[in-house]
């Protein structure tokens, strides 16, 4: 459903939020997300999150430099997926803003997540699996 | 009694004469009767369908009837021209064909006739009280008219008198009892009763054609018959006459129960009102049914089936009516006890709190989402068995009634950890593991804390929650929280409970936990957000209590769309402002431990220069170790790292800080 074609967008909620799809190489796809993600959007998230898990995606990057707001959630959502990923299959996220880092920081997630400072980082790590992902330090 | 024959006749009547007349006089004659025992008729001659009304002991005949007065002379009633004249009172003629419609009604005791011929002319009144009183005296009157009917009424003094007014020959008419109802006549013929009697004789005659209604006066039993017809007066005990009056197929004139009536066709001396003293009840009540029996024989078959059906809805109605209070009064008795469970649940899963401890004041203050998403939130403050408060202020993922079950989980094992003498941060740390596979796939963000009264000593720890905001008396900006390397929340197969921060609260403070239902609510799509949060409470002051803050956020927002829960804690004193005495972070060996150390300590305020050294010193000594923890700390003068493992001290290095924090902690 949501997200299924490249470039398509499709929004839900009270407060629209827009995903858009492309798919990469190597199994990766890349869901890049607008606008807020919160109770009423989360749920849009999930499925199309979801969608790309059951369709056997490598690598699962989520965009997230359109995201203004997350709450917890969406952060649950994202907790979710990345917990039902099985062996192989990876999570990267990738362009956070300010709030959304530090709502990742205040929660803790930050050092459980991939997180990167861009789609290339993390299309990059992604070309070798066993790399350690990057861009975690630029904390501070 | 009387009155709810009155009721069913009218009814009755209503039907029956319109019926009767449409058939008949191919008018529409409509007689209504009055269930106190008053008929009306309206004639209307026009169409023949007259309509008697009869005012209350007058009954006025519109119809056509000439006055009815007229006495005796009437000749003969014709329905079509209804000469007035005929016994009772009113009858009107239909003219022509139409049928006229008589009605009765009693007055008060009076009977009074119209009659109506055919004419347009009315009775009086005044005739009426004329009849009545001779009826009073003795006769009864009857009408005959044709179609006259008569309300009969019974004189409330016991008089079943008819009355008729026969006097006059006019056409008086049925007198009308007191109580009783008179019916209306319909419009018929004019009574063809032929026994018209005096005054009305004439009347009577002309009877054939309709059927004329017949009333009985009391007393006599008589029994007429109209054209056709025939009533029965029974005398009725005084009260009652039972008159019935008959209808004609064409019109249903109703006699009023009790009521006498008038026979058509007799004399009206008859009919005495005197006799209506008979008892007799049983007979009347045959009579009674016998003309109801009648009237439902003269009904249309269409009409039955209508009354049917409008009978068959209104049991429908009645029923599902009784249903539905049945089900409401079930419903509201599941409600009661379903309120009581909830006031029971509620109390578990919100507890009430000590209001104070030692000098500190506590409130606690929970607000459910306007949506779907109640039921998440959770908080708890409790005394520790050293002299320490607890605190637990905690968010559930996942919502409702599912959720519920968790909350109480968390917080139970959390205060149950704390209260084994746990620091926050420990009791955390094995809270994780514990609950990881019994919350299923839900995970739950908790701030917990403990209070030491004596010092003035607040240690706090965070998985996944955001810390609480703290403010002292003169401070404008709350303290800032230190949140790199923060721990997450609790089910989220993560370890947790690595951080904890001491704070002194040497002065007057307020310490705020919330949950992010506070910050996440929206003020025309703008999130209301912690920093406003710290106005309120800076806005409100230290006299304010958790319902207060939370109130002040509802009035500033439109959108909650999460539950709200928020803990105040409340220390007076002095001005002395809060500071930051202690950051620790357990070190994870998992993790990255140099980058995670030097994110820590940079964050907590040591200078950059001075990172370095003790993150690799960290490194050196932990290589693997569980348990090791390093801690900035900032009060003893001197800011110092230090890196512990249980209670041993591996290293201690003095630092010096650059930021904000550290200079607080002076």
């Amino acid at each position: 459903m949501l997200g299924k074609g490249t470039g398509s967008g499709s929004s839900a909620g009270d407060r629209a939020v827009s995903i858009q799809r492309c798919e990469h190489d190597g199994g990766t796809v890349v869901l890049a997300i607008e606008g807020e993600l919160d109770l009423a959007s989360a749920p849009s998230l999930k499925w199309a999150m979801a969608d790309e898990v059951r369709a056997g995606v490598h690598q699962l990057v989520l965009d997230l430099s359109g995201v203004t707001f997350m709450d917890s959630t969406a952060i649950g959502v994202i907790v979710g997926i990345k917990r039902s990923l099985s062996e192989g299959e990876r999570l990267a996220l990738v362009n956070l803003s300010p709030d959304v880092k530090k709502t990742f920081e205040i929660t803790g997630l930050e050092s459980s997540f991939r997180i990167f400072g861009s789609v290339d980082a993390a299309l990059e790590s992604g070309a070798d699996v066993e790399a350690p992902p990057e861009g975690r330090a630029s904390s501070g | 009694m009387a009155a709810r024959l009155g009721c069913l006749r009218s009814l009755r009547l209503a039907v029956a004469a319109g019926t009767a007349a449409a058939v008949l006089a191919g008018t529409a004659g409509t007689v209504a009767a009055d269930p106190g025992g008053h008929g009306h008729g309206h004639g209307s001659q026009a169409s023949g369908a007259g309509q008697s009304s009869a005012p209350p002991g007058q009954s006025n005949s519109n119809a056509a009837a000439p006055s009815a007065a007229p006495p005796a002379p009437a000749p003969q009633a014709s329905r079509g021209s209804g000469s007035g004249g005929h016994g009772h009172g009113r009858s009107h003629g239909g003219q022509g064909g139409g049928g006229g419609h008589a009605s009765a009604h009693g007055g008060g005791n009076q009977g009074t006739s119209t009659p109506t011929g055919g004419h347009a002319k009315k009775t009086q009144a005044s005739t009426m009280t004329t009849s009545t009183t001779t009826a009073a005296s003795t006769q009864a009157t009857r009408q005959s008219a044709g179609g006259a009917t008569h309300g009969a009424k019974k004189s409330p003094a016991g008089q079943g008198a008819s009355q008729a007014s026969g006097t006059q020959g006019a056409t008086q008419s049925p007198a009308s009892g007191p109580a009783s109802t008179a019916a209306p006549a319909p419009a018929l013929a004019p009574a063809p009763a032929g026994a018209a009697q005096p005054a009305s004789a004439p009347a009577a005659a002309t009877p054939a054609p309709a059927p004329a209604s017949g009333l009985t006066s009391h007393g006599r039993g008589t029994r007429h018959r109209g054209g056709g017809h025939r009533l029965a007066g029974r005398p009725v005990s005084g009260a009652a006459g039972a008159a019935v009056g008959r209808v004609t197929p064409a019109s249903a004139g109703t006699a009023g129960p009790g009521s006498s009536t008038v026979a058509p066709g007799r004399s009206p001396h008859r009919a005495t009102g005197r006799r209506a003293g008979h008892p007799a009840s049983a007979t009347a009540t045959r009579e009674i049914l016998r003309t109801l029996t009648k009237i439902i024989g003269v009904i249309p078959l269409a009409v039955r089936i209508l009354i049917a059906l409008l009978a068959a809805v209104a049991l429908a109605l009645a029923a599902s009516s009784r249903l539905v209070a049945l089900r409401a009064r079930r419903l509201e008795r599941q409600r009661r006890s379903l309120l009581a469970d909830v006031g029971v649940l509620q109390a578990a899963l919100l507890p009430t709190i000590p209001e104070r401890h030692g000098l500190l004041e506590t409130s606690v203050a929970y607000q459910p989402a306007d949506g779907p998403a109640a039921g998440g939130d959770f908080y708890d403050v409790f005394e520790l068995g050293d002299g320490r408060l607890g605190v637990i202020v905690g968010d559930l993922s996942g919502h409702g009634r599912q959720a519920l079950p968790h909350t109480a989980l968390v917080r139970y094992t959390l205060r149950a950890y704390m209260e084994a003498g746990l620091s926050p941060r420990s009791a955390l740390r094995s809270t994780g593991p514990v609950l990881e596979r019994q919350l299923g796939g839900s995970f739950a963000t908790v701030a917990a804390a403990s209070f030491d009264p004596d010092e003035r000593v607040l240690d706090y720890a965070t998985a996944g929650h955001p810390p609480p905001v703290i403010l002292g008396n003169r401070l404008l900006t709350p303290l800032t929280p230190l949140t790199a390397c923060a721990s997450p929340p609790i089910g989220i197969g993560v370890v947790t409970g690595l951080r904890q921060t001491r704070i002194a609260l040497p002065g007057e403070a307020v310490v705020f936990f919330y949950t992010d239902g506070l910050a996440d609510a929206r003020s025309g799509g703008v999130l209301f957000g912690r920093e406003r949060l710290a106005e309120v409470l800076a806005e409100l002051g230290p006299a304010a209590d958790a319902r207060a803050v939370l109130d002040a956020i509802i009035a500033r927002t439109d959108q909650r769309p999460d539950d709200m829960a928020g803990c105040l804690l409340h220390l007076p004193g002095d001005s002395r402002p809060p500071v930051v005495l202690a950051e620790e972070l357990e070190i994870d060996p998992d993790e990255d431990v140099a980058e995670h150390v030097d994110r820590f300590l940079s964050a907590a305020g040591v200078a950059r220069s001075e990172v370095a050294g003790v993150s690799q010193a960290a490194l050196a000594r932990v290589s693997g170790a569980h348990g090791i923890v390093v801690e900035a700390r900032f009060h003893d003068g001197t800011p110092a790292v230090e890196l512990r493992a249980g209670d041993s001290v591996l290293l201690r290095r003095a630092v010096t800080g650059t930021r904000e924090r550290r200079r607080m902690a002076r």
